[in-house]
């Protein structure tokens, strides 16, 4: 990709900072007459890097953690490939109509058994049941899903969440391979969301609500 | 096997070229299965190139842990360019630069940010960071105190400074620190960032306050609506607030 006639904000900003621009205001002046365009986002950029080489150090504010930030960006990757055209794992086989699954990444109950676990204990460990814990594996469950529900199970296999979360998304796994080959046409595999997969559940009122107040509080983009 | 060369030009019309360090990293993972990525510590130029090579396939599983360890080693960044906050617009913030270094990673074909992450990704992270800050910030509509705590209770940092939470490490390096930044160390104690930004843009980098030459920038056009009183009042105010600082150290 060659520079452009018209460099974007973006690009602008980026040739300042590589040059390592100083923020004052002459230099700002300098670089709105270069670029009358970008006025309003030069102005920005030059006040903010104005107060942030000011400032000194200080006390870490109460932000969000590392495994928190790091969890935002796992997630919004791999939201991001899932929704671009032809990022599925599952291709349709013309000549016999077989759902053929191309590269079988590792599966949440393959995290699971790899620990010597099963299923069903991490699903009680966590404050799920058998049945979501066969949708998260399944990657059943699509749209917003709380943080605290990935958290919980890599505490139990000793995973980054980052591992759980990449297992638990991307495109829907087939339950049967033997019921697709009946299938005439495309198969479309049904998924839901997180909120009626727990009031689908069979988890307790209590766990129930405690799942639902915990997605409200999400930060996980919806997948 | 070598990396496939960067796309993308420098202002000055060179190309974009990786460091010769991340080429021989990215040389060396190429030579290994991506499976033992993970394993290995990288550089985070490297660990940008590994993560687009791997959104080509159909794993997340080697792509979701080496773009969890991108994050990990870019957080510090971003902490360090978005100082001065409370915790609300902290983590606006850093939610805001996660989401959109998320979609840098992303980009196919890249754009020159994006691609200038395998070149010198502080600096993209820098941009990111200070981008998210944006112009509004800190909310007005939810401005308390750039210090509220979880109960919305205000505790300005001067006060936290002295208070029991600091480790003797912290403290000792925030004296180290004090002693390299002269009065502007103070700049810490001023509580709202509105009036730290006033007086860091008048006092320090000349911004006019109003009448400027045409077409200049001027504090009462960054802070509008806000009149040219209440900005005077905001520098006096923080002014204020690092002598206060000042009288208490010494």
């Amino acid at each position: 990709m060659n520079r452009v006639d018209q460099p974007t904000a973006d690009d602008v900003i980026l040739d300042l900072l590589i040059d390592g621009v100083e923020p004052t205001h002459e230099n700002l002046v300098v670089a709105i007459a270069a670029y009358p365009q970008h006025r309003d986002a030069l102005v920005a950029f030059f006040a903010n890097l104005a107060v942030q080489t000011a400032l000194k150090d200080e006390p870490a504010p109460s932000d969000c953690s590392v495994e928190q930030f790091a969890n935002i960006g796992v997630s919004r990757v791999l939201v991001r490939r899932h929704e671009e055209p032809g990022q599925t794992s599952t291709d349709i086989d013309d000549t016999s109509g077989e759902i053929e699954i191309k590269s079988m990444p590792p599966r949440l109950s393959q995290l699971i058994r790899a620990r010597g676990l099963t299923e069903d204990e991490v699903a009680v460990r966590v404050g799920l049941d058998a049945g979501l814990m066969m949708k998260l594996d399944r990657r059943r469950i699509v749209g917003r899903r709380p943080l605290e529900m990935f958290r919980r199970i890599a505490g139990e296999i000793r995973l980054p969440p980052a591992h759980v979360i990449a297992s638990a998304t991307g495109a829907p796994i087939p339950s049967s391979r033997g019921n697709l080959r009946k299938a005439k046409g495309p198969i479309k595999i049904e998924t839901e969301t997180f909120e009626v997969a727990i009031n689908a559940s069979t988890l307790s009122a209590d766990l129930k609500a405690f799942w639902l107040r915990q997605l409200a509080d999400s930060d996980e983009p919806a997948v | 096997m070598r990396a496939a060369p960067l796309m993308c030009f420098r202002k000055s019309g060179e190309r974009y070229t990786r460091h010769q360090a991340v080429e021989n990293e990215i040389a060396l993972a190429l030579d290994m299965p991506h499976t033992v990525w993970c394993d290995q510590s990288w550089r985070i130029e490297t660990l940008v190139h590994l993560i687009r090579l791997r959104r080509r396939d159909n794993d997340p599983h080697v792509l979701g842990i080496l773009t969890y360890q991108f994050f990990e080693r870019v957080k510090p960044i971003v902490n360090r360019w978005s100082r001065g906050y409370g915790p609300a617009d902290s983590e606006e913030i850093q939610i805001s630069v996660a989401n959109e270094l998320g979609d840098l990673l992303n980009e196919a074909p890249p754009s020159r940010t994006a691609e200038y992450l395998e070149v010198d990704a502080a600096t993209v992270v820098k941009q990111a960071t200070l981008r998210a800050i944006g112009p509004g910030r800190p909310k007005a509509q939810a401005f308390q105190s750039a210090d509220r705590d979880e109960d919305g209770q205000y505790t300005p940092i001067v006060e936290r400074l002295a208070s029991e939470e600091l480790n003797a490490e912290e403290h000792l390096l925030a004296e180290e620190e004090d002693e390299a930044g002269g009065a502007l160390r103070y700049l810490n104690a001023v509580t709202d960032p509105r009036h730290r930004e006033a007086f860091i843009l008048r006092h320090i980098y000349n911004w006019p306050l109003k009448d400027g030459p045409d077409g200049v920038p001027t504090l009462c056009e960054k802070f509008k609506p806000v009149s040219e009183r209440q900005i005077r009042n905001w520098i006096n105010t923080a002014i204020e607030q690092m002598r206060e600082a000042h009288g208490e150290e010494s």
